[in-house]
């Protein structure tokens, strides 16, 4: 089936099972979504604390680097030397002295803007080989890409179509970024794991939250779920690809005995020994005890607790990405704090009592596609569409909003 | 003389420790936390961030206790794929001996295979153990931090290091 009509039969609510794994639509992807009219995650600004500290990451497939500049400016541009298209960046995250990087195949040296600024022996040794005259070094910059950041989240284009970054997240992501970051934020480790799975089933998997309490069962084996929880749910006003998640801290002081009767707790539930890593502890300044926000293409910004974190999804291939969870707390942490949200993290991430799973779910997606042409059923809830769908757990709104802004970027430019 | 030869006696002591760890965690793993104290901690961190004293990473428990939820967990709840894991625990280097602490190093490696998969490499990379004796006389794990050479796993982390 070819990559056009693959696309043509699939619709928000009924994917064909082949824009998973068929390389050609991984390859319109880089194009129309990656560097298509989309921002996406570099970093966040505590990763560029500084002028000249860089972050080496992705954009799609696309090596880019985001540099500090001057004055809390910001740039990014394709890791590429302009002479043979080398790394120019090797390390993952630095300070570039001077602000200089200089290729070390042949030392090219550049600004931290990406502009080619010296090539070695470019006028050749006593009147003999180097560059020919006409070459004009300012003519030559590594490819630059708009940057912009809402909270201290830091996004990147490579459109000049792309709306600005607010306007492509909409009022309401803008909102729940701006809700996590009060205050200056540190990054405070990193994890990430590999999952052989194409990044749409992770991005799908963010959005759903129907899976919660059927896949993680963390919280019914230890008699913790609570059904009818106080739950709110958004999608972006624009697009409808971005949605947050958020849950509110029970209301009143919590009555053990009550608390047992209203759970749907199994008979035979286990007691968690020591429960402090569920501990709620003031920090934002609001009775939000859950948010997980997915914004469009690659990044989940989330506080699960006092766990808060980036997810930032690198496509490595049709069949593999990389899931990278950055952690961080606010600089003005008490010690204790930064304890309390290491206990906080052994619920997330690669080993995580509530998302461990999640890797083995969208790698047994990708098993099972495998063979004959098929479609998924993304229906629940679509008949009366509520948007958003209260309490959550009982729809599928957010995947299908992640669909039809997929679908429309992808078909741009087929007269559709 | 008798300095390196109570070292050596403390080597062989904490080798002997592993050798047991390794059996529990690979053939009886239910039994994991009995390998720690009851207020012995399990740490798992890239060295990437541990290099950069960045305290967060992949599991962070501080009591024993804890360690009992995480393997309840793991054998009642988790959904992670079906493998089996194989440590090999080098010989350790002990680095501190005091009263009856002793804070030693040993490099790991971690097999993992998968069911109808060849095995591959799941996590390479060092302890940092601290250990005190029980009435009995036998070391138990006060602090076991685990700094891995990785700073990617496969698809998820489940059972212990």
């Amino acid at each position: 089936m070819s990559t056009i009509r693959t696309l043509e039969h699939s619709t928000p609510s009924s994917i064909d099972y082949r824009v998973y794994d068929d390389p050609e639509i991984f390859a319109l992807e880089q194009e129309r979504i990656f560097r298509g009219p989309v921002w996406s995650f570099l970093g966040l600004s505590s990763e560029v604390p500084e002028e000249n500290c860089y972050k080496s990451t992705f954009v799609g497939e696309t090596p880019v680097v985001l540099v500090g500049g001057k004055d809390g400016a910001l740039h990014a541009w394709v890791n590429r030397c302009v002479h043979k298209g080398a790394k120019v960046c090797r390390n993952a995250r630095g300070r570039a002295e001077g602000g200089a990087f200089v290729c070390v195949y042949h030392q090219w040296a550049y600004d931290a803007t990406g502009a080619l600024r010296s090539v070695p022996y470019r006028r050749g040794m006593v009147g003999k080989g180097g560059m020919p005259a006409s070459f004009d070094i300012k003519a030559h910059r590594m490819m630059p890409l708009r940057v912009d950041k809402v909270g201290d989240m830091i996004f990147a284009t490579f459109s000049d179509e792309a709306p600005d970054l607010r306007s492509f997240l909409g009022p309401a992501m803008c909102r729940a970024i701006e809700r996590i970051f009060v205050r200056p934020t540190k990054v405070i480790g990193r994890v990430a794991q590999r999952i052989e799975a194409n990044w749409k089933l992770y991005a799908e998997n963010s959005r759903d939250s129907y899976h919660g309490g059927l896949l993680h069962l963390f919280y019914t084996t230890f008699g913790l779920w609570r059904p009818a929880q106080d739950s709110k749910a958004e999608i972006d006003e624009v697009y409808g690809f971005h949605n947050s998640f958020q849950i509110r801290k029970p209301q009143q002081a919590e009555d053990p005995q009550k608390h047992k009767e209203e759970t749907a707790r199994p008979l035979d539930a286990m007691t968690l020994l020591d429960p402090t890593l569920l501990e709620l502890r003031q920090d934002i300044g609001d009775d939000i005890s859950l948010s997980i926000q997915s914004i469009f293409p690659s990044v989940v910004l989330q506080q699960i607790g006092q766990a808060l974190a980036v997810r930032h999804m690198i496509v490595r291939e049709p069949g593999a990405m990389d899931l990278v969870w950055t952690y961080f707390g606010f600089q003005d942490d008490e010690e204790d704090m930064t304890r309390h949200r290491l206990r906080a993290i052994n619920m997330v991430g690669p080993a995580g009592y509530v998302s461990v799973e999640d890797g083995e779910a969208v790698e047994i997606c990708t098993d099972g596609i495998k063979g004959p042409d098929g479609h998924s059923l993304i229906l629940m809830d679509i008949e009366k569409a509520e948007n958003p769908t209260v309490p959550m757990g009982l729809d599928e709104n957010a995947v299908r909003g992640f669909w039809k802004g997929y679908l429309k970027l992808m078909r741009a430019g087929e007269g559709q | 003389m008798t300095g390196d030869r109570k070292m050596e006696g403390l080597a062989a002591a904490v080798d002997r420790f592993n050798t047991h760890y390794v059996y529990v965690v690979d053939n009886d793993v239910s039994n994991w936390p009995e390998c720690f104290a009851e207020d012995g901690g399990y740490h798992v961190l890239t060295k990437d961030s541990a290099s950069e004293d960045l305290p967060a990473g992949f599991l962070f428990f501080e009591r024993k206790p804890q360690l009992i939820d995480r393997i309840n967990a793991l054998l009642n709840a988790s959904i992670y794929p079906k493998a089996n894991l194989r440590h090999l625990i080098g010989a350790c280097k002990i680095h501190e001996a005091t009263g009856d602490r002793i804070k030693a190093t040993a490099p790991f490696v971690v097999y993992e295979s998968r069911e109808q998969e060849v095995p591959s490499v799941y996590a390479t990379g060092q302890y940092e153990d601290e250990f005190i004796r029980n009435e009995g006389g036998e070391l138990l794990l006060l602090s076991r931090r685990c700094v891995l050479d990785n700073d990617i796993v496969r698809t998820m982390m489940a059972l212990p290091l």
